[in-house]
Parts: C-alpha cells; structure tokens; sequence
C-alpha cells in the first residue's frame, strides 16, 4: 500500500485505495440483506389460517352458559331429527383474561345472574378449524342486551377415560389472535392468558393428521388454570375423562401433575394415543 | 477529536455513512415484508415486525462485529470503523423495537407486570431445551442499551477508557446470549435446518476473522530481546521504518512505536488512550503522531495530544548507531519529553 493512503473520520474524502474494499463491503451487506430476507422468509414455517377480526367488532346472540366455560350457546338448524344444531362461542375477556371477570361485573350492575338467559353481545371474532370465540373487547359495554328465555337443552355425552398427546394452549391466541399461537415462542403468552383466566386447551393431532382440540379442567369440572402453567406450550401426554359439551370436547384431569412431559419427537411418532372412542 | 461535546460533529464521510446505513435498513424491511406478504401473507402484523426487526438487528451486530478484525486484517476498511457507533446504536433501536413488540404482544394485558411476566412466564430455569430464551435476549438487549447508551466520548472520559472499553468488549457476551437466544427460541420451534446453517454461518464467519486477525497480529508483534532491564535493545535497521510511520515492538510487556520523521526517530506507547487503538499503524500528519482509529493526535518527541487536548502517553529513549534503531523499554511518565535519536548522527 503506498505510503500516503492513510485515512482519519474527520477527512472529508477517503484516499482512492480505500474506495474499493469499502464499496465491497456495502455491496456484500447490500447482497446478505437481499438474499438473508428472501431466505429466512422462506424457510419459515407456514403460519395459520386462524382469524382474528381485529377493530371489527360483530353481534352475536344467543344463551350463556357457564360449564365448561362461558360460552353463549347459538341454534344453528335442525338436523335431519329435527334436533337443534348447536353451536357454542367460547367467550375470551379483552386483553389476556377470561371472561368470568366481566360477567360477573355485569352481574354486580344489574343485580342478575346471567348464566342461561339469552344476551345480545357485541364483540370481535375469533375463529379457526370449526371453533369460533368472541372477544368481550369493551368488557361489560360488550353485553348490550339481557333477556330471559327457556334454555336450550344441552347435549352432554361421557366418552370415558382416555389418554392424549399434545400441547396445551390459550384458545384466543391459537385460534386466531397470534401466530404462531403455540410452541416454545408463545409459551410465555399462553401463560400469561391462561393465569389471567383463559381456558387451557390441549391441541391433540391423531395418526391420520386429525387435530382435536380440548378444554382442560378439574376431576369436577373446577378450572385448574393454575395447575398447568408448567407444562403449557410443551408436549405433554395427559389422561382424564373426556366429555363433550354440545360441541366441545372436554378433558377432565384426576391431576394436572399426573401430566408426563414428551419429546417433540415422541410426539411426531405418536401424537395421540388411545383416542379411538373420539373417532 | 474535538474539545467540547457535541451530539455529532458532522462531515461529508459520516453522512454518506448513515445514509448508506439507512440504505441498507430500509431495503432489507422491504424486501422482508414483500417477501412475506408474497411467500407467507398469513402473518399477522405484529409477528411481521418482531421478525423482520430481529432478524435485521442480528444481522447487523454480525457486520458490527467482523468491521474490527476486518480492519486489522486490511486498513483499507477503515472507513467502516470510524463511524461504527452510529451502526451500533441503529442496530440497538432496531433491537428494542423487537423487544418492546415482543413485550407488548407476549407480555402486557396480564395480570402481572409485563417486565415481571419476562421472567416469571416460563420457569424452566433448570432446563436447558425448556429454557425461557426471552430472559436471555432481555439481558442482552441491556447490553446492548449500556453501550448505546455511553457510546458518546462524554462517557469514554468519565467512565475512563478502561471501563469504558470493558463495558464495551460486553458486545461479545451480548453476541453469545444472542445466539442462544435464537438457538432456544425461533431455532427450536421452527426447527427448520437452514435456520441453524445461517446461524452457523455467521458464528462462523465472526470468529474465524477475529481469529485471522489475531494470527496476523501476533506474526506482527516483533519481540526482540534485551539483555538486562534498563539498557537499549536493537530493533531494526533506519531503513525498515518508511517516513511518518512507525515500527511496533513489544519488549518486555511495553508496547513501543517508533515513528521516523524528518529525520528523527521518536517512541511512545503504542496503545491510544481514546479506546486503545494501535498508535503504530498510525502515521504522522502535521507533526502529530495520528491514530488511525478515530484520529486522536500526540506529539512524537512527549506523547502529549497538542494543546487544548490532554491526552499523555509514556514515552521511551530512542538512539541509532550504524544504521540500527535501539530503543530503552524503560517508559517515562506519560507526556514525557524525550529528545529524539536524530538519523546519521
């Protein structure tokens, strides 16, 4: 290198022998920039088609219902029976909580008990895989109307006991709120959802690639949100009495410490075991 | 250099510097976006920013790290060095739009304090596959704010060069919490190979210049031997030393340049006192020994930075019999003046 080409920041020009390595390096940066992109794009996993109608808020009526866990209960036709078709929207509180909270406000306003009276709330959609959830996103202003009216018969059918392979997740998050809503990078959030008052779910995938999905609760139908924080966003084999409420499936745990930890591969050779009472 | 503080002592180098950097940035936001809205457009808005503003700041702090040995190698890249602070504190803004993001969207509307939620969320402390990465990148993000934070030369002077260059070589412990940050996060969920070669790329190329750099520095160092403590050890012959520029030797621990110019030979430290870069690879530019790293300026017969600066090296005796440059390892106090060995005499 000659002995003149010396350069200091405060100089208003680099000497011409340093030009090139420099615009090498900017063009090299300007190439792992353009490439890096279109390669981590690429290479990450495909996110889901799950809903969340973000600053659109719908109304929805139907009866609420308490157990397993607020859900308002919708008529949706009749089958060939002429048996109601039911469908149930699991309600979700704003933010990371349940919506116990705000019932039970609104309860406290009007001095009622909401559980089996029909309500005209208003909230946003949360939707994905056949379940759909409302967000209560003005908490107690989400219930705009109450009224009393016969309840609708539930269809409630015990289906035994039966082991599952999963991982337990927040509903609003995997359903629609978030992706990806599940896995190790949603673990902290599906926590802090479930602590607040969320239900848990266990998302189960049987052999032929079928995902059922779970609401997880006590031996006597108690939440046991606490209980699982441990083990949420992990795979986890689980056993307990399912029963379906309508159409939601619901695992009755005996003890959520009775939860055995697996491995992700594990869980890739045999996601669900013992389901066969589900088929 | 400059006697008073100012936010930025702008010139045409540094803002060409940042509008390329800023260059950069904005292309490679675009190009991920657009990437994504076309190849994964299920993406929600909030992951699109975590992901696009970690992945640009993890590249950055790769090229943030290969500039130094970069320049050890090849003084030609020097350019890059000089205004490397301002790509720093890019890359950590970069950083705590992701982190506040991934905050915000994993952490607030809880029922505990977001903060608290880092830490409190996932406990599996003891495990290492189940590790709860965020705290990881929490801390590394503190490191990085530390360094943003005191990358003007107010905190160099007031925190000293010596602490101020620890806190700053706290880059490298970042840079490790970062990889495992990635490694037991996105890396462990996503599971896809070609996350794991990038990252292995890049460690790779990191540590591999770093080391280069190394190698050839101590090829470099030239540790010619004395006899006893306090007498003059030969160094090299008058004419190994081009004008204006220096010979390094590390005798006994002291690190000497010793700069030939108008016919004289002088030595000092060798080590600047700015953030000790190599005085030796400097040269002199009007009378003044030049560091090459920010420009910091001394006198080569004292080691003072000329006045109003207050910057001292130590110095050391030079003498020159038949041809060859002896020089006494014994330091004088810092900013001592020493007279210079003159050439043919």
């Amino acid at each position: 290198m000659p002995n003149n080409n010396f350069y200091i920041g405060y100089m208003e020009k680099m000497p011409a022998s340093f030009r090139k390595p420099v615009r090498l390096f900017v063009l090299a940066a300007a190439i792992l920039f353009s490439i890096g992109s279109f390669l981590i794009v690429r290479s990450q996993q495909a996110f889901s088609t799950a809903t969340f109608e973000l600053g659109q808020l719908t109304t929805v009526e139907g009866i609420l219902r308490m157990e397993p866990a607020p859900m308002l209960q919708l008529e949706t036709g009749k089958d060939s029976k002429g048996r109601p078709i039911l469908q149930s929207i699991l309600l979700i509180g704003f933010g990371k909580h349940g919506a116990e909270a705000t019932l039970e406000k609104v309860e406290a306003q009007r001095k009622l008990k909401l559980d089996g009276k029909k309500l005209k709330l208003e909230g946003t959609l949360i939707y994905h895989d056949g379940k759909t959830l409302l967000e209560l996103t003005q908490k107690e202003k989400s219930i705009l109307d109450v009224l009393d009216v016969a309840p609708l018969n539930r269809q409630l059918t015990e289906l035994g006991q039966i082991s599952l392979r999963g991982e337990i997740a927040d509903p609003k998050c995997y359903f629609g709120v978030m992706k990806p809503g599940e896995g190790k990078t949603h673990r902290s959030c599906a926590a802090r959802c479930i602590a607040g008052g969320i239900p848990p779910i266990l998302k189960a995938v049987s052999n032929d690639g079928q995902v059922q999905y779970f609401i997880i609760e006590g031996e006597d139908g108690e939440p046991i949100n606490e209980q699982v924080l441990p083990i949420v966003g992990e795979p986890v084999q689980l056993t307990g009495s399912v029963v379906l409420y309508d159409d939601w499936l619901v695992l009755r745990l005996k003890d959520a410490n009775s939860a055995q930890r697996l491995s992700a591969r594990f869980m890739l050779e045999a996601p669900m075991c013992n389901s066969g009472k589900l088929n | 250099m400059s006697v008073n503080y100012a936010p930025i002592l702008w010139n045409r180098q540094k803002k060409r510097y940042d509008r390329i950097m800023l260059g950069l940035i904005t292309l490679y936001l675009i190009l991920f976006a657009a990437f994504q809205l076309l190849f994964r457009p299920e993406i929600s808005p909030e992951t699109l920013i975590i992901r696009a503003t970690a992945t640009l700041a993890f590249l950055m702090l790769h090229l943030i790290l290969m500039i130094g040995p970069l320049c050890r190698l090849d003084r030609r890249f020097l350019p890059l060095l000089y205004n490397r602070r301002h790509l720093g504190v890019t890359m950590f803004l970069i950083a705590l739009v992701h982190a506040a993001f991934s905050i915000i969207q994993f952490h607030a509307l809880g029922d505990v304090n977001p903060l608290v939620s880092v830490f409190t969320s996932n406990i599996n402390y003891q495990s290492i596959s189940q590790f709860p990465f965020q705290v990881l990148g929490f801390f590394a993000l503190l490191i990085l704010f530390l360094m943003a934070a005191t990358s003007h030369d107010f905190w160099l002077d007031n925190l000293s060069p010596r602490i101020w260059k620890s806190l700053h070589m706290m880059v490298y412990f970042a840079y490790a919490l970062l990889v495992m940050h990635v490694l037991l996060g996105v890396l462990q969920q996503e599971g896809y190979p070609a996350g794991f070669i990038f990252l292995g790329i890049g460690m790779v190329a990191v540590s591999s210049l770093h080391l280069a750099a190394a190698i050839k520095g101590k090829r470099q160092e030239e540790r010619p031997e004395g006899t006893t403590a306090d007498t003059f050890v030969p160094v090299c012959r008058v004419d190994e030393i081009l004008e204006n520029r220096a010979k390094v030797v590390i005798i006994r621990q002291e690190n000497i340049a010793i700069f030939k110019y108008d016919g004289k030979l002088s030595a000092i430290n060798n080590v600047c006192k700015h953030q000790n870069g190599p005085l030796g690879e400097g040269k002199i530019v009007d009378g003044c020994i030049t560091c090459p790293w920010h420009g910091y300026q001394y006198l080569p017969e004292n080691g003072q930075s000329p006045p109003p600066f207050t910057e001292k090296v130590a110095t050391y005796d030079v003498k020159v019999m038949d041809g060859k440059v002896y020089v006494n390892p014994k330091p004088y106090p810092e900013g001592t003046t020493r007279p210079a060995a003159v050439i043919g005499v």
